[in-house]
């Protein structure tokens, strides 16, 4: 099979990047492992999509299907589902599916996979494995997908944003959600889920605590938990029990990037290190949505695969324009990352996204390369669960460009 | 009212290579076990390490078994068509005279082995510690899957015509004569001799019989499991061992995965991950290796080995004559199972003659494995090939379906996992989980909700949502 | 009065301050209009959107209330919506119309 652009992951960030691609004049295969078009948004049934893009407050599975159907409808895009991509190699994609074995010829490459989520093996959770530690996603597929009840006494570990939409979910359900643990002293999710799915059903948050010990032979029978100290070793004169059947793992997101395993990363995103074109380290691979950085708002995930597809659009078509110099985008003080991890010298605007490292309040934020401003904004208050966007001028900038708090 | 020639208590890798041992010579037997699979115990938690045999004290059955059981793990496997990674093992230190001990061990022992100097071992192991500066090595150290390997015994024992029964907790043990009566939860069985090879209940079975209860001291090993292509880790990489055991080791598996560990700590029946054997296990293994990311692991578990003395204990019971008591295998178990097997049939006064027209097992082969042609005849027949179920290890519904339709029938998750890899790469099952659960359903024609992890009451779900009241 | 919340209206999750003085109340910290709408929605009568499933014939449909319905109804409102057993649900479907006389209706959000 030959084509110009193939775009890997049918969520929004892959549907996004198919439909900019074609619409930028590339034909384009979209390559889907799951059913049906739309990733993890088919199990997002919660309200809260499409504000910003569609200025409309939609479901996960309504924003989903709005995609879905401009894709079905667009000749250019060829989707295939039920198939896996197994391998990368100087832009040759092997996949596997319905014919088994086969491979794609493409001119450009973009990898919208998404993440993963981190399991009880990633973070070492001691005690047994029975059943009944799920992570959120899987909790999700089972209740919103399956029409499964995962348990009726529930822990959630981590305040990842699908943990505590999951609360939400399980106590509408009928279960006990008994309490929330997180190890950081703040929320990794969205302050609006934890007001809307934990303050208004009375689901406590603790802090700065963990699970020190899962107990349970075939099924979850409870769970040893307390503080921790400072490097977040356990308080063990802290320690308690608590009776619950089910243990929820919303302990974060990793970059679905072994696909692409020689590409350069980003050791605080896990996601590939990309250009104002969203392009990694070789020119015909490309990246965006969850598997560049974790998103909060998908509408922002939608944004950004329009222009990744475009750029990969472009780059297949011959048709990207050559380049000045590059230069290299830094996070500096307060700052965990900023993407695209370069700019182009030269004049126009350029959007940072980036999330901070502390909880910031009434503090600006600034771009400089030396002691020259590019560019300021004010926070009134910024927390590291929540991306943040800054956008400047890039002209006048001759070298490193440092995004910090001031 | 059938009477059978022997009842094989335990499907662990012992009890399974007894029972396909007895199957063979054209005996009638019955191999039962508790758990809703076989491989449950200390048999699906272990280093999968077929040992050489230079480490046990000569002269011991542990070094007899352990010499020949591994000579016959390789046309075993062949026969069962299991794989078997023949990667080699280095002992490693900086005390020439504790390699040397071991080295004149494994010439006693009739083993095949080598000193190493520096240069050769760090030539081999780059990343190794670089005050390691001699080694032992084993050329015939060889990994294996131990639950693949001990599942195919027992398929081969099942198709030849032995009996295996699932969830047969046995209640009552009588004898009448020269009979024996098993009361299980799954019917009575009526046999001539039966071998005590439950493993971790070995006490509870041996009181059951009324033959001779042993200490057994329970030991718990913490084991960390990488992602394929994290660790520079060519072969087995031992420390020099200690009256604890092996120690914390280094090994690839036959998968492309790599284990480290074990722990060896007092313990009860409970395989639990603990704090202390985590720490313990990173900080050996770093004496080993200095540039160890543990945030490459993709799974932690645990596995208990039962301690009876120094050595194996296998023996006719003097107290009740036609019982085989087998307790305390720890390592080196899994390299000897065959040879136990052997031992055994011979206590039983069983002749060694196989029976002729054995029936050749069916190896577990997966779509991802099978030749250009064989993909495209088989997708012809049968679509389900072309449906992925497992990203991480590129399983489809098709292979699922076919371990399904295998004469062992397990409805667990675990049992899935154990004989596809589905569930056990990096996502560690947040993608297939539902979707091995479904074809499950399907296959066994069960409700959702009643699959199975592992065992009885490790149901997946608790319920339907808006179920009838 | 003066009360801090987090706005709700779409994931910014803007920090609001309200404050009701003399029956008058304002609102700051808001990043847009809706925020406003919001703060004086919650103080009065707090509402929010409800999303669940509904059971069908082959499982389950993912559902949502077409507006936001008063914070105390919730738990009614998903009970209604247990009540049901559909045949099938088409995406778009109203499912009840004008649920607990809210205004608002359910209507199926799954569309396969």
């Amino acid at each position: 099979m030959k084509t110009q652009v193939v775009v890997i992951g049918g969520g929004p960030a892959g549907m996004c990047a198919a439909l900019s691609a074609s619409k930028t004049g590339a034909k384009v295969v979209l390559v889907e492992r799951d059913e049906v078009l739309g990733g993890i948004l088919n199990q997002c049934i919660h309200n809260g999509f499409g504000l910003h893009y569609f200025h409309e407050e939609l479901t996960g599975p309504e924003f989903a299907h709005r995609f879905r159907i401009m894709v079905e409808a667009d000749k250019n895009i060829k989707v295939l589902t039920n198939t896996l991509v197994t391998k990368i190699e100087d832009k040759k994609v092997q996949i596997m599916g319905k014919n088994g074995f086969e491979e794609i010829e493409a001119q450009a490459v973009v990898l919208a996979m998404g993440c993963r989520e981190r399991t009880a093996g990633n973070i070492s959770l001691c005690g047994t494995r029975p059943m009944g530690i799920v992570t959120a996603g899987v909790a999700q597929k089972m209740v919103n997908i399956d029409g499964k009840m995962i348990g009726k006494d529930i822990v959630i570990l981590g305040s990842g944003d699908i943990g505590l939409i999951m609360a939400r979910r399980l106590t509408l359900e009928g279960a006990k959600v008994h309490a929330v643990f997180e190890i950081n002293s703040t929320s990794s999710g969205l302050r609006r889920n934890i007001m809307q799915c934990l303050e208004d059903f009375d689901i406590p948050l603790f802090f700065n605590t963990t699970i020190f010990e899962v107990v349970g032979k075939d099924r979850v029978e409870g769970v040893y938990y307390g503080q921790v100290d400072k490097n977040f070793q356990p308080i063990e004169s802290t320690r308690k029990f608590l009776k619950c059947d089910t243990v929820v793992l919303s302990v974060g997101l990793i970059p679905e990037m072994y696909i692409a395993p020689d590409t350069i990363t980003c050791k605080t995103t896990g996601g590939a290190i990309v250009n104002e074109f969203y392009q990694t380290d070789k020119p015909w691979l490309f990246c965006c949505g969850n598997i560049l950085h974790v998103h909060d708002l998908v509408d922002n995930v939608a944004l950004e695969a329009e222009q990744a597809g475009k750029f990969a659009s472009l780059y297949a078509l011959g048709k990207l324009p050559t380049q000045s110099k590059s230069l290299p985008v830094v996070a500096g003080e307060g700052v965990s990352y900023v993407l695209p991890y370069s700019v182009f010298e030269g004049q126009g605007k350029v959007e940072f996204k980036l999330r901070l490292k502390t909880k910031v309040v009434r503090k600006n934020l600034v771009a400089k390369c030396g002691a020259n401003i590019l560019g300021k904004k004010f926070v009134l208050a910024g927390v590291p669960g929540e991306m943040l966007k800054f956008e400047i001028e890039k002209n006048g900038a001759s070298d490193k460009i440092v995004v910090e708090i001031e | 009212m059938k009477i059978f020639d022997c009842v094989v208590i335990g499907g662990g890798v012992v009890g399974a290579a007894i029972f396909n041992k007895i199957v063979r010579l054209g005996k009638s037997c019955v191999l039962l076990d508790k758990a809703s699979d076989v491989a449950t115990g200390a048999s699906k938690a272990n280093s999968g390490i077929v040992h050489a045999g230079y480490d046990p004290k000569p002269g011991t059955l542990k070094a007899k078994l352990n010499v020949r059981g591994a000579k016959l793990f390789p046309q075993i496997c062949k026969r069962l068509g299991v794989k078997l990674n023949c990667c080699g093992a280095l002992v490693v230190g900086d005390d020439k005279e504790k390699i040397l001990e071991l080295y004149n061990r494994g010439l006693q022992n009739k083993v095949k082995v080598e000193i190493w100097d520096k240069k050769k071992l760090h030539e081999k192991v780059p990343k190794l510690n670089a005050n390691l500066n001699v080694a032992l090595w084993a050329e015939d150290s060889k990994t294996v899957s131990p639950y693949l390997f001990t599942i195919g015994l027992v398929e081969e024992g099942m198709i030849n015509g032995g009996k295996v029964l699932l969830e047969a907790d046995i209640s009552a043990i009588s004898k009448d004569g020269d009979v024996f009566k098993i009361e299980t939860q799954r019917g009575m069985i009526y046999s001539k001799s039966v071998v005590n090879s439950a493993g971790a209940g070995y006490n509870q079975i041996a009181r059951l019989l009324g033959s001779e209860t042993k200490k057994i001291q329970l030991r718990r090993g913490e084991y960390f499991v990488f992602d394929k292509n994290t660790l520079d880790v060519p072969c087995t990489i031992f420390p020099l061992p200690t009256d604890l055991g092996k120690g914390v080791l280094l090994t690839p598996t036959v998968d492309g995965n790599f284990l480290v560990g074990p722990t060896s700590a007092p313990s009860d029946d409970v395989t639990a991950v603990t704090k202390t054997g985590l720490d313990e296990i990173r900080q050996k293994a770093h004496l080993l290796m200095p540039d160890i990311d543990f945030r490459n692991t993709i799974r932690q578990f645990s596995g208990i080995r039962t301690i009876c003395g120094d050595d194996f204990v296998i023996e006719k019971s003097r107290k009740v004559p036609g019982v085989v008591n087998l307790a305390g295998i720890c390592s080196p178990g899994l390299s000897s199972a065959p040879a136990i097997a052997e031992m055994v049939i011979n206590l039983l006064g069983y002749s060694t003659k196989e029976k002729d027209n054995l029936k050749k097992i069916q190896p577990y082969v997966m779509f991802k494995n099978m030749s250009k042609r064989q993909q495209k005849e088989i997708l012809k027949t049968d679509p389900s090939f072309g449906q992925i179920v497992c990203k991480c290890e590129k399983i489809t519904k098709g292979d699922i379906l076919a371990v399904l339709k295998r004469p062992l029938k397990i409805k667990s998750v675990d049992a899935i996992k154990r004989r596809t890899n589905a569930g056990m790469g990096r996502c560690q099952g947040g993608f297939c989980f539902t979707k091995v659960v479904k074809a499950i359903a399907q296959e066994r024609k069960i409700e959702y909700k009643n699959v199975l992890k592992e065992n009885r009451g490790s149901f997946v779900a608790v319920g339907d949502i808006r179920e009838e009241e | 009065m003066e009360r801090q919340m987090i706005c709700i209206m779409c994931p910014m999750g803007c920090n609001l301050t309200v404050k009701e003085q003399d029956g008058q109340i304002t609102v700051t910290g808001n990043g847009c209009n809706r925020g406003v709408v919001f703060a004086k929605e919650e103080i009065s009568c707090p509402k929010r959107i409800v999303t669940t499933s509904v059971k069908t014939k082959n499982g389950v449909k993912s559902v949502k209330t077409t507006a936001s319905i008063p914070k105390s109804l919730i738990f009614d409102c998903v009970k209604e919506i247990e009540k049901l057993r559909l045949k099938d649900a088409k995406f778009g479907q109203i499912i009840i119309k004008n649920v607990l006389n809210t205004g608002a209706d359910v209507v199926v959000t799954a569309n396969e």
